[in-house]
């Protein structure tokens, strides 16, 4: 895998994240957790999914939608579909 | 207890189901009714010893333990309760203490916090909830025993209830929606799980298989939810129905909850309601979700729905013919209080004005057409546009609100450019809405009406055809 698409793929994420939890794009570091901030609320998280599976172009699990409790954790979740970061 | 105390409401017969279990906890302890009401006498001795009698207290209500014991020893004890989002600032809640001179504040532990103010609530109020959720609006509902009693007793004549169910938190307890799921279920016997979960996370779905939880319950946006967790795949063996309530589902969000109740073979109950009616109003039998979707369907076991010419106030009799919609039934409200004054009124409303233009169609079922008063409802969060209106007018005026059940559109002509900033910073924190669910656009000049008022319709469709601008 290159670094030129592991890098793309970290950029999508974090803009995904930015762009749900309306926050800053230096806010999101993987140990950003589900309602640890009050950006990042139910509302938030369904939004969240949407752009993930928009920007990766899959589909998640219900299992992973409600697993995913953290930046760090997506990551885990979105390289099961083949998304390497 | 004597048997006319016992009449007053389900808080007052706790006892009477003795060691069935009211209230489940998440890590798997459990609470006896007989437990609940020694719990909650014990906490009436508390406040008794410290807040003067026949003064308003207000409740942080969380889904904790501690909070549902503190509302339902104010219920047996006869403490008028004024029930907040847990999450309310400090300022607001300061707000209110002065506004109706509130004696106590009790905290989500049960912490309770002493003011100084004090003031005589009448005898009859026993409970104030607020008509827009969180945005701690300084309208609140006063509400009877006898109100909370009756609608408790009509969900269950009509919610397929049994005391073996096990109801949970899925909504909050300081919504007049989720508070009723909790009042109907210890009005039956039942239980309720109460989680802080959130409803999109591991935990809470993980709580309705490990606590075979029996129902659903959810507002439009809850739906939304549901549909992105693709619920219909879940399989909850325990679950035999869900409801809706909390504002109307679009035509998307209803085509998935008729293929939900199809998938899953489960009735779900569509219904009608406001705070003002303790919580519901009407609701649509669940065999006729497929074919009357579009309906608000007929009035709860003991009320009775009408139709009003919106200017004459003359009652309709007619089908098909449009008037304000209006309810009787014995959980329409005392009234509203906005003031300490309010607090100590004598008045008694018998029928409730919802602001809803409806029809009845000649099968009787009656649906909603539009609506006559400027509210939206935003995730179940009610918010009157003229207020907000009001409350923006501090940042710059003129300022005009409009919107539908998905967005809420803010429009202004004002040329600064940090304006658009601060209001979207009110409208986030202040109001606790999501960027997704409102515009701000700004104007040069707003949209008029003939007789120049406001045109909504336009400020509407102009947001319709305005991508977002950030």
């Amino acid at each position: 895998m290159s670094n030129d698409l592991i890098q793309t793929n970290t950029a999508k994420l974090t803009a995904a994240f930015a762009s749900a939890l309306v926050v800053a794009e230096t806010q999101i570091h993987d140990d950003l957790a589900y309602n640890s901030i009050k950006e990042w609320d139910s509302t938030a998280h369904m939004l969240l999914i949407a752009e993930l599976e928009n920007a990766f172009n899959l589909m998640l699990d219900t299992d992973d939608i409600i697993d995913m409790s953290s930046v760090g954790k997506a990551k885990t979740i979105l390289a099961k579909y083949g998304v390497a970061f | 207890m004597s048997k006319a105390k016992d009449r007053l409401s389900f808080a007052h017969r706790l006892e009477q189901f003795g060691n069935a279990i009211a209230l489940r906890l998440p890590d798997g302890s459990t609470i006896s009714y007989l437990q609940l009401a020694k719990l909650a006498d014990s906490y009436s001795s508390t406040l008794d010893s410290m807040v003067p009698q026949q003064t308003l207290l207000a409740l942080r209500f969380n889904s904790g333990l501690s909070a549902v014991v503190a509302y339902l020893a104010a219920l047996r004890s006869g403490k008028a309760l004024l029930v907040l989002a847990p999450d309310l600032s400090d300022n607001q809640t300061l707000a209110l203490v002065e506004r109706l001179q509130i004696a106590a504040v009790i905290q989500p532990s049960g912490d309770i916090q002493l003011t100084g103010r004090q003031h005589q609530v009448r005898p009859d109020c026993a409970l104030l909830l607020s008509t827009s959720g969180s945005s701690g609006s300084p309208k609140s509902v006063m509400l009877s025993l006898a109100n909370i009693e009756a609608n408790a007793r009509a969900i269950c004549a009509y919610l397929p209830i049994e005391p073996t169910d096990t109801a949970i938190t899925a909504l909050p307890l300081h919504y007049s929606y989720g508070l009723s799921v909790l009042n109907s279920h210890l009005y039956r016997g039942a239980s309720v799980l109460l989680t802080e979960a959130p409803l999109m996370s591991k935990d809470f779905w993980q709580q309705t298989r490990d606590f075979n939880i029996s129902s659903l319950h959810g507002v439009p946006f809850s739906y939304e939810l549901y549909r992105q967790l693709r619920l219909e795949r879940m399989p909850r063996p325990a679950l035999r129905y869900l409801t809706q309530a909390g504002g109307k589902l679009n035509s998307s969000l209803t085509d998935y909850v008729q293929q939900l109740s199809s998938t899953l073979q489960k009735p779900v109950y569509l219904m009608y309601g406001q705070t003002e009616a303790t919580a519901r109003i009407a609701y649509l039998p669940p065999k006729l979700l497929q074919q009357h979707a579009d309906c608000i369907g007929v009035a709860i076991p003991e009320g009775e729905l009408l139709l009003r010419d919106p200017v004459s106030k003359m009652l309709i009799t007619e089908d098909l013919v449009q008037g304000e919609l209006c309810y009787r039934g014995p959980n329409v409200m005392l009234g509203y209080a906005s003031s300490a004054a309010d607090l100590s009124s004598d008045t008694v409303l018998t029928e409730l004005s919802t602001g809803d233009l409806a029809e009845r169609l000649p099968n009787g079922l009656y649906r909603i057409v539009g609506r006559l008063s400027r509210f939206l409802k935003l995730q179940g969060k009610r918010l009157q546009l003229d207020h907000l209106e009001q409350q923006l007018a501090v940042f710059t005026d003129p300022v005009c609100c409009a919107g539908t059940d998905d967005l809420l559109v803010v429009a202004y002509t004002a040329q600064k450019p940090e304006l658009r900033e601060q209001l979207q910073q009110h409208l986030r924190e202040q109001l606790q809405l999501h960027p997704a669910l409102f515009k701000v656009l700004q104007l040069h000049t707003l949209p008029v009406l003939a007789n120049g008022k406001a045109d909504y319709q336009v400020l509407l469709s102009l947001a319709m055809e305005t991508s977002d601008a950030d």
